[in-house]
């Protein structure tokens, strides 16, 4: 993922793994809580972005389960996980605390603000 | 296995099977589990009835598109189907870019004599086509997209005023011809977040190289041959000039990308002899035969046997290329 900017479904699937390690719908609720419902991951998505996560290193496979007669296969965050989710959390705190200073400091015109 | 999960199987045969075999069954499973509703009655009639809805389905059918059309990490033989088609996106958009420039510039320098292009609003909407080609080499590929379809839009209107005004006289070429403009503008989803940034440089270079060079030609054709020379013929010899530089020049480079360029001019014989073809056989349905007409037959004829002639031997080159790839590995 170097050089290139973190997707949002990116940025929520690590999100939705840093506490504990989750499985394929796991995720996919996680991502639904995490955003108040406005991500929905569509599953083909979902892998599409977790193929790439696991590709660059920042996921990893971390354990099978059997449930209801079905492989269950759970994924965790790498250090290297980590490391570029609080990139890029820094990056988008920096982000809206310069649009907040912006909006703080404006004034509509006839007030005598910036505007 | 239930109904739904076999429906949503036969969806997932659009991913690549190596993809497949890693990926298939996380995905059935997560599928079903976010498919199934909570109350029994509704779960068990969607079991025995259920499909996977649209958005599912193209979520699955864009992972497909991603994955087989490859760009940064993907396996070599995906990565050169990805150039192939971002290649021809480019080539196809810098085609109606160059057309658009001269067009534009031929109208300006002499607006009231008669040109080979109608001064009309189509000729400036032309802009649209450099604007899209321009977003795309500097890397704003969204703007790129939309610009590209507005342009397509707008030719596809103009097409139909044309083809009312002249009776359908040349139907099949136009709407050959729109289907071939349509083509690098779907050829645009191969730039996806993967694909890897175009060099804007050699691009910039072929865009002002094709306009000297077009007008070059065209100012010299229309002088000595006015009314000979059309569109798929230019369009063929710049096909026919490329493949034989590219056949005589011995492959350099790294490999994919001589493997990939193969491909892209294989492909653009393949176009350039289609439309050729299609306006012979509009030329030859015209009832009014004049000399000048049997002019025309015969060159557009040289034509189709000069591009089939180099296609061949780029075909062959093309498909000894794609075999020699090593075959995809499971992840």
């Amino acid at each position: 993922m170097a050089g290139r900017t973190m997707t949002e479904q990116a940025f929520f699937v690590l999100t939705a793994l840093v506490d504990t390690p989750r499985h394929g719908y796991g995720i996919v609720g996680e991502v639904s809580g995490l955003s108040d419902g406005r991500v929905k991951l569509k599953v083909g998505t979902l892998y599409g972005v977790l193929d790439r996560l696991v590709a660059d290193g920042l996921v990893e496979p971390d354990r099978e389960e059997v449930a209801n007669g079905r492989l269950r296969r759970y994924y965790r965050l790498t250090e290297d996980g980590r490391t570029a989710l609080a990139a890029e959390v820094q990056r988008q705190a920096s982000n809206a605390r310069a649009a907040s200073e912006r909006l703080r400091a404006w004034r509509p015109a006839d007030t005598g603000g910036l505007a | 296995m239930n109904r739904l999960e076999e429906r949503y199987r036969r969806v997932l045969r659009l991913l690549p099977a190596s993809y497949r075999q890693a990926w298939e069954e996380d995905m059935v499973a997560t599928f079903l589990h976010s498919e199934m509703p909570e109350d029994a009655e509704d779960a068990e009639f969607a079991v025995d009835h259920g499909r996977p809805s649209w958005p599912e389905v193209a979520s699955v059918v864009a992972l497909a598109v991603r994955l087989r059309l490859g760009g940064d990490g993907a396996p070599l033989r995906y990565l050169v189907w990805g150039e192939t088609v971002r290649r021809l996106a480019l080539v196809g958009l810098l085609v109606q870019a160059v057309a658009a420039l001269v067009g534009i510039g031929a109208w300006l320098w002499s607006p009231s004599v008669t040109n080979p292009i109608p001064a009309d609003v189509q000729t400036l909407l032309g802009l649209v086509w450099v604007a899209a080609y321009l977003c795309l080499v500097t890397g704003r590929r969204r703007a790129a997209r939309w610009l590209a379809v507005t342009a397509l839009a707008q030719a596809s209107v103009f097409f139909g005023v044309d083809l009312v005004a002249v009776e359908g006289a040349y139907g099949l070429s136009g709407t050959v011809g729109l289907l071939l403009e349509a083509l690098p503008v779907v050829a645009l989803v191969a730039f996806h977040r993967q694909a890897p940034p175009v060099k804007a440089r050699p691009w910039l270079v072929a865009l002002l190289a094709g306009v000297g060079l077009l007008t070059v030609a065209m100012s010299v054709t229309y002088v000595s041959v006015p009314a000979l020379v059309d569109w798929p013929g230019v369009d063929c010899a710049a096909v026919f000039v490329a493949a034989v530089v590219y056949l005589s020049v011995p492959r350099l480079g790294w490999r994919s990308a001589a493997v990939s360029w193969s491909t892209t001019l294989a492909s653009l014989a393949l176009v350039a002899l289609v439309q050729r073809v299609v306006t012979l056989l509009d030329y030859l349905r015209l009832a009014a035969r004049t000399a000048e007409l049997d002019i025309m037959i015969a060159i557009a004829a040289g034509q189709t046997v000069a591009v089939l002639a180099i296609s061949v031997p780029l075909a062959m080159l093309a498909v000894k290329a794609v075999r020699a790839l090593p075959p995809v590995a499971a992840r």
